[in-house]
Order: structure tokens, then C-alpha cells, then sequence
């Protein structure tokens, strides 16, 4: 679905990726990991195209990414940005719609497509009634994963999605996201620094160190055979804390 | 969706405000007749019973006349009538030597004496299509004077024995502190010490000295206060002050628009001695006569003409407080909401060009609040010969004050608002304009309105300053009110101009729950 070429980005002196690879394969869940500042965040906003890379090249469906294209590329995007990112001014069900209302859709799809999402992410009609300030932090993200997916897109993109949530909750969405993700069937590229959620989500992992891959592989390579030794280094402090 | 709709009905709201305001306008407009002789006043007592008195001989010759009184100062006068708003006004000689002819690039040098001449004067302005009459009889020039108590106590009677009391407080009008023939240069030519000056309005300057906050003012000749108060005027034994004859200064037009208006005007020379004048501004400003009963009283007796005058009063002989509460009400409503709509049509553009723009935005602040610093008879001085008198000058300088706290908070909004929300905004498809509309402006609602709230009271008490370029407007009774030392006048202006005030900040506070969003609000402001 994605490939990046060689794609670096600095901001001033400070380089974020030197330059990279990694490809997202159609279909499938697609975890970056890392410790802070690896550049993972960089990665995410690069396949937004709300970052732009410095050199190297951007593909998708094998098509170059080039500047004005990126117009095209976002309506088959759905991004839930860290932290939510719902607009305060709006309802939870005005966030939803927003994006359908700007390309015309009609007001029976529109509330017929709220419907599905609804039973999908388990909102009611009513909670959905209300503005995000009266939203908990679960429901908050819901909604926001309503709005991402509100134009069906082909690629859903996270960012830490369950970063601020309190452990039970977190564990509790974990399953739902796995069973959304499953149903689906949508390509999805999701940023944490949790190795236990992206192994528990992800059909393929991207570990990133200080703006370089550092190994990709499924979850189970990554586990059972970090490549480096910082890549073992950041498996065993994984796993002290699950264990 | 409801995201648009809330939108739709301001709009629908600002239009027919608008629509309002210019019938409002028009209105006003058409009051303003065609072909009358216009005879202006400066906001002091004596310049406006002068202007009555031309009013009646002029309407007794069948004539249309409309006077435009109590205007703002010299220079908002000269500038009116050299671009036609008014047609004559009374003047003195030296303020014309002193104010007008530098103001034309003609240096009076005051050695000179046949620079001072009635003659001079005629020549000079006859270049710039203006005609000097002949005196009218009296001569009102500037004096320094204090209470008797003080000159008694401090063996005060020439100006020069001022100079042993440098302790003593000095309140002068602002005019006499700018002129050429004012503070800075009697000072200097007197070698006066005192150092505690003080600007104060003249009117008021009477009562400064009977409360002892100010020891010497500024004092016209021919106010009649002096008497009234038994004030001491000081002798000029160096002087320094020109003679002040009250003479007519009349556009040349006016000959051939209506000679025997003109005819009419020349009647005044040679006809009002000291003693007149003293007595007719004693008889507005302690007896009750007002200006046009006393102009009355002097035109039946001087001229033999008036017994028939039907001539009364818009803002003062009618005693119709409503009438007139209600047309200063309308005067003000139309300077405040028209400049307010502007400046609100304008600033938010104006805002959000400069949000996007550092650059830009950083020029853009610096102009408005370089506007906004501008001191307000200095604006207004401009906007005359421009715009002329009236309320549209007034409405382009309240326009020019209301932009700062607009397009400040209009900037302020927009960049408040987190990265991350217009970041979703883009990746959800949103254009420019769509991004602008339904995101980024309802997120800086609360600030804009903010500003307009600010910038909407800050309006009203400064429209205030319509009434010295015939605005109209609260300003009028209150200016009238210093005038003549009334009281209960000036609260007829003070007061609904603090009741608008109030309204405005409930309107505004009704605008915010319609258009700003409840997710918006604090907890609290929730009900």
C-alpha cells in the first residue's frame, strides 16, 4: 500500500530519520515502536503528508506521492491524531459528520453510515449527542476513530490511540480495536511505544531507534529474535514489565 | 448541520442591522437642505448667541438657514468652510494672525501693525475666497485672571507681577496651550516660572478657580463670568496680546448664491459694543434666557426686526426631553453601529490576513494601533476636509479607533487555537475556506467577540466627540451642558451613553449564547 524509499527529514540542525525504508502492506496492521524521539510520530505524519520528507520518495499503490497529490491521497485516509483531536466546538456526532457534510454526502447516508460506526465502536445515538468536553476519555476515542473512519478509507492511521487512557480502559479497547481491525479488513498503520499492544495488534512491527530501523518482522520475530543488540536491549525491558 | 445554520442567522441579523443603519442615515441626509446659507458656531456661548444673531438676519431676508453650533475649535471651523460645509462663522482678528494665516503658510510678524490690519486680513483671506466684514463692534481678547482673593493676597495685577509666584497653578485651555499666541510664548516674553500647567476644558476652568485647584486661567475679555465671579484680569504692560475684534468670515460664494443673504450678514459690523455682548452672554449663561431668546431679544431691539421670529431650538428651547433624547439616541446609534459594523467587516479579514502572515500581521497591528494613539480632535481635524462636518467624519475616526481591539483579538484567536486540531482538519479533507468557516473561526468566536465587545463600549463613550464636528449624538448635550454650566444637561448625555453602553455588553452577551458554541463554554458558564 505504502512504500517509502530513502525517505529522510530533519528540522534545522536536528536530523528525525536518517534515511529510511519501510513498506505497509495492504490489508494488514502495521506497528511502529519505539522509545521517544525515534522518530515514529515523523513516520505517521510523513503518510499524512502533513510532514513532507526532505529527500527520497513516497508510494502508494506503487503511484510517487508528489506535492499536489496529496489532496487525493487524504480522502482515502482515516488519522486519529494523539490524543483525539475532536473539535470542541463541535458535537461528537458534528465530528463524526464533518468530513461526509464537506463532500456532499446526503444527510440519510450520512446518518446511516453514523449508525454503522456507532454499532461498531459500541456508542449510542445518545452519547454521540454530546460535545467532547462531556465525553470520558474511552468515548473520546471512539468517536475520534468514528470520525477517521466516517469516509470508509483505505488506510487508517493512529497515533499512541490509546496513549492517555487508564489501564483498564486501555486493556478493555485494546480487544475492541483487535476485533475493529480484524472486521474491517482496512490496512492500518498505528504508532505506540507499548511492544505488548502493537505485539497484541499488529501483524507487522517497525522497531525505530534515534531516526533508523532498527528491524521489521512480525511480532513473534521481534520477540524471539531481536536482531541487535539495542533491539534485545529493548525487548528485555519489555518484557520485565509484562512479566 | 447546525454548524452552518448558526452562521447563516448572524448574517442574516448583520444584514438587517445594516439596512437600518443606512435608512438611518439617508434619513439624516435629507434633513440637510440644498440651497441655505450655513452658519457655524464654536462650542463657546458667545460664538453661538453670535451665530444666532446671524441666523435671524439671515432668515429675516426669506432665506433658508441652517446653523451648525458648538463646533469643535478653530481649525475644524476654517476647515469647513473652505471646503463648504458652512458658509460663515463669527471669528476673531487674532486668532486669524495668530491660527489661521500661519495655518496658510503666512507668518504674522507681530511688530508689524499693518499686518494686523482689518485690511491685511480682507487681502489674505480674499486669496483663499473668503470675506473679512467689518468689526461687530467689540473686541474679546485673551487675559490672564485670577480671583480677587488671590490677587489681593498676593499683590498680583499685571502679568509681569506673576513672575515672583511661581507656586501657582496654571489652568488653560487647550487651544490657548497650542496657539502661537498662547502659553509657551506669553511665558517666555513674561520670563514666567510657574511650572504646574494644567489643560483644562474653558468652561470648567471657572470653576477650578473658585475651588482653588487652579490660581490663574486663560480668560476671554468679554466672558461674563468674570463679572459674575468678580475675577481679576491681569494687565497685559507688555503687550503681548493681539486685539481679538470679532468680525464675520463668509465664503465669497455667498455673494453671488444670495447677495442679499450677504447684505443681511454685513448688518452685524458695527453693531454689538463690549457691554452688549457681556450682557447678552450673562443673560444665556446666569439668566435663563437661551441663545436664541437672547439672539431674539437683541436682533428686536438692535434692528427693529423679530417680533414674528418662529425660529426654536432643536436640543435646548424645546422642552421636549424625550424629542431630544430621542434624536441624540438616533445620532449616536447611527455613528456607533455603522462605524462598528465596519470596523467589524473589516478587521476579521484584516485579522485572520495576518494570522497567516507573520510579517504582515506585525505591520497590520502596528498601523491600527498607530490610529489608535492619534488623539481624538487631531483625527477629526483631518477627516474635515476629507469628509467634511457631520456624522460621517465622526463615523471614519470611530472606525479607525474600533479596529486595534478587533483585529488584535482576531489574531490572538486564531493563533490560540492547538496545531493539532487544523492538523485533523487537513488530514480529514477540509479545504482552506472550509478549515476557516467551520473550524478555525468558531474557535476564536469567544476572543473575536471579545474584541468587538471592547472595541463597541470603547465606541460609544468616544462618539461622544461627534458633537464638535456637528455629529450630533450625546456629545451635544453634554457640550452644551459645560457650556452653560447646566448640570441635568450634561447627564442627558452622560447617562444614556452609559445606559448604550450597558445594552451593548447584554446585546453582546446574547450574541455569544447564540454563536458561540456550548462545547465552548466553562462548566460554569453552562446552565
Amino acid at each position: 500500500m505504502y512504500r517509502l524509499e530513502q525517505v529522510s527529514k530533519s528540522y534545522g540542525a536536528t536530523t528525525v530519520l536518517h534515511p529510511i525504508s519501510i513498506q505497509i502492506q495492504s490489508g494488514h496492521t502495521t506497528a511502529l515502536i519505539g522509545p521517544s524521539g525515534c522518530g515514529k510520530t515523523t513516520v505517521l505524519r510523513l503518510l499524512t503528508g502533513l510532514v513532507l520528507p526532505d529527500e527520497g520518495v513516497i508510494y502508494f499503490d506503487d503511484h510517487e506521492i508528489g506535492k499536489s497529490d496529496w489532496e487525493l491521497v487524504r480522502q482515502k485516509i482515516g488519522y486519529v491524531i494523539q490524543g483525539g483531536g475532536l473539535f470542541p466546538h463541535l458535537t461528537a456526532m458534528e465530528n463524526i459528520a464533518l468530513a461526509a457534510n464537506c463532500t456532499g454526502w446526503t444527510q440519510n447516508k450520512i446518518a446511516t453510515r453514523i449508525d454503522e460506526l456507532c454499532q461498531l465502536v459500541r456508542m449510542s445515538s445518545e452519547q454521540i449527542m454530546k460535545y467532547p468536553k462531556h465525553l470520558s476519555g474511552g468515548q473520546s476515542q471512539r468517536v475520534s476513530l468514528m470520525r477517521a473512519l466516517m469516509l470508509d478509507p483505505r488506510v487508517l492511521l493512529l497515533d499512541e490511540p490509546l496513549g492517555a487512557l487508564d489501564p483498564l480502559i486501555r486493556f478493555e479497547l485494546q480487544d475492541e480495536l483487535r476485533e475493529i481491525f480484524r472486521s474491517l479488513g482496512t490496512t492500518v498503520v498505528m504508532v505506540t511505544h507499548d511492544l505488548s499492544e502493537a505485539a497484541y495488534l499488529a501483524d507487522q512491527i517497525v522497531l525505530l531507534n534515534a531516526g533508523h530501523v532498527e528491524q521489521v518482522g512480525s511480532p513473534n520475530e521481534i520477540l524471539q529474535r531481536p536482531q541487535s543488540a539495542w533491539a534485545q536491549k529493548f525487548v528485555r525491558s519489555i518484557r520485565k514489565v509484562v512479566n | 448541520m447546525s454548524v452552518v445554520s448558526n452562521y447563516d442567522s448572524l448574517r442574516i441579523h448583520l444584514y438587517s442591522l445594516t439596512l437600518v443603519v443606512v435608512c438611518l442615515m439617508i434619513q439624516g441626509e435629507l434633513l440637510a437642505a440644498g440651497d441655505a446659507i450655513v452658519v457655524g458656531s464654536k462650542k463657546f456661548n458667545e460664538s453661538v448667541i453670535l451665530g444666532e444673531i446671524a441666523v435671524i438676519l439671515v432668515e429675516d431676508t426669506g432665506t433658508a438657514v441652517i446653523h451648525r453650533r458648538q463646533l469643535g475649535g478653530t481649525q475644524i471651523l476654517w476647515q469647513a468652510m473652505q471646503r463648504g460645509d458652512i458658509d460663515c462663522y463669527v471669528e476673531y482678528t487674532g486668532t486669524i494672525t495668530e491660527e489661521i494665516l500661519p495655518s496658510l503658510g503666512i507668518n504674522v510678524q507681530s511688530e508689524k501693525n499693518e499686518m494686523k490690519s482689518i485690511g491685511y486680513l480682507k487681502e489674505q483671506l480674499a486669496i483663499h475666497d473668503v470675506i473679512v466684514s467689518n468689526p461687530l463692534g467689540f473686541n474679546n481678547t485673551y487675559a490672564l485672571g485670577m480671583t480677587q482673593a488671590n490677587a489681593q493676597k498676593l499683590e498680583v495685577n499685571k502679568i509681569s507681577h506673576l513672575r515672583a509666584h511661581a507656586q501657582l497653578r496654571v489652568g488653560i485651555s487647550e487651544e490657548f496651550r497650542n496657539r502661537r499666541d498662547g502659553w509657551d510664548q506669553l511665558a517666555s516674553r513674561y520670563q514666567l516660572p510657574q511650572m504646574r500647567i494644567q489643560t483644562i476644558d474653558h468652561d470648567l476652568a471657572y470653576q477650578g478657580l473658585q475651588s482653588d485647584f487652579i490660581q490663574i486661567t486663560d480668560l476671554y475679555t468679554t466672558d461674563p463670568e468674570i463679572r459674575e465671579h468678580g475675577l481679576v484680569t491681569l494687565e497685559d504692560d507688555l503687550k503681548f496680546f493681539p486685539d481679538y475684534e470679532a468680525v464675520l468670515l463668509i465664503r465669497s460664494d455667498v455673494q453671488d448664491r444670495n447677495p442679499l443673504a450677504l447684505a443681511a450678514l454685513h448688518r452685524m459690523e458695527k453693531s454689538i459694543s463690549q457691554e452688549q455682548m457681556i450682557a447678552l452672554s450673562a443673560s444665556v449663561k446666569f439668566g435663563n434666557l437661551t441663545e436664541i431668546q437672547a439672539a431674539k431679544a437683541f436682533v428686536n431691539r438692535a434692528f427693529n426686526i423679530g417680533e414674528d421670529i418662529t425660529r426654536t431650538d432643536s436640543l435646548q428651547t424645546r422642552n421636549v426631553f424625550w424629542a431630544r433624547l430621542l434624536q441624540t439616541t438616533q445620532e449616536h446609534l447611527v455613528m456607533v453601529s455603522i462605524s462598528m459594523l465596519m470596523a467589524i467587516l473589516i478587521s476579521i479579514p484584516l485579522g485572520i490576513v495576518g494570522q497567516s502572515n507573520l510579517r504582515l500581521g506585525t505591520t497590520i497591528v502596528g498601523v491600527v494601533s498607530v490610529l489608535q494613539t492619534m488623539p481624538s480632535l487631531a483625527l477629526l481635524v483631518l477627516m474635515i476636509p476629507l469628509f467634511g462636518l457631520g456624522a460621517l467624519p465622526a463615523i471614519v475616526a470611530l472606525f479607525f479607533y474600533s479596529l486595534l481591539p478587533i483585529v488584535r483579538n482576531t489574531l490572538v484567536g486564531l493563533k490560540q487555537i492547538d496545531s493539532r486540531l487544523l492538523e485533523s482538519a487537513d488530514v480529514l479533507g477540509l479545504n482552506r475556506f472550509q478549515r476557516l468557516r467551520l473550524i478555525e473561526l468558531p474557535l476564536a468566536m469567544p476572543s473575536i467577540l471579545a474584541g468587538i465587545k471592547t472595541a463597541t463600549v470603547i465606541n460609544i463613550g468616544t462618539a461622544t466627540i461627534g458633537a464638535l464636528i456637528g455629529a450630533g449624538g450625546y456629545g451635544s448635550p453634554i457640550l452644551t451642558g459645560i457650556r452653560l454650566n447646566n448640570f441635568s444637561l450634561v447627564l442627558q448625555g452622560a447617562i444614556p451613553a452609559a445606559l448604550m453602553a450597558l445594552l451593548a455588553q447584554a446585546f453582546f452577551v446574547a450574541v455569544e449564547r447564540r454563536i458561540i458554541s456550548p462545547g465552548l463554554l466553562d462548566v460554569r458558564e453552562e446552565r
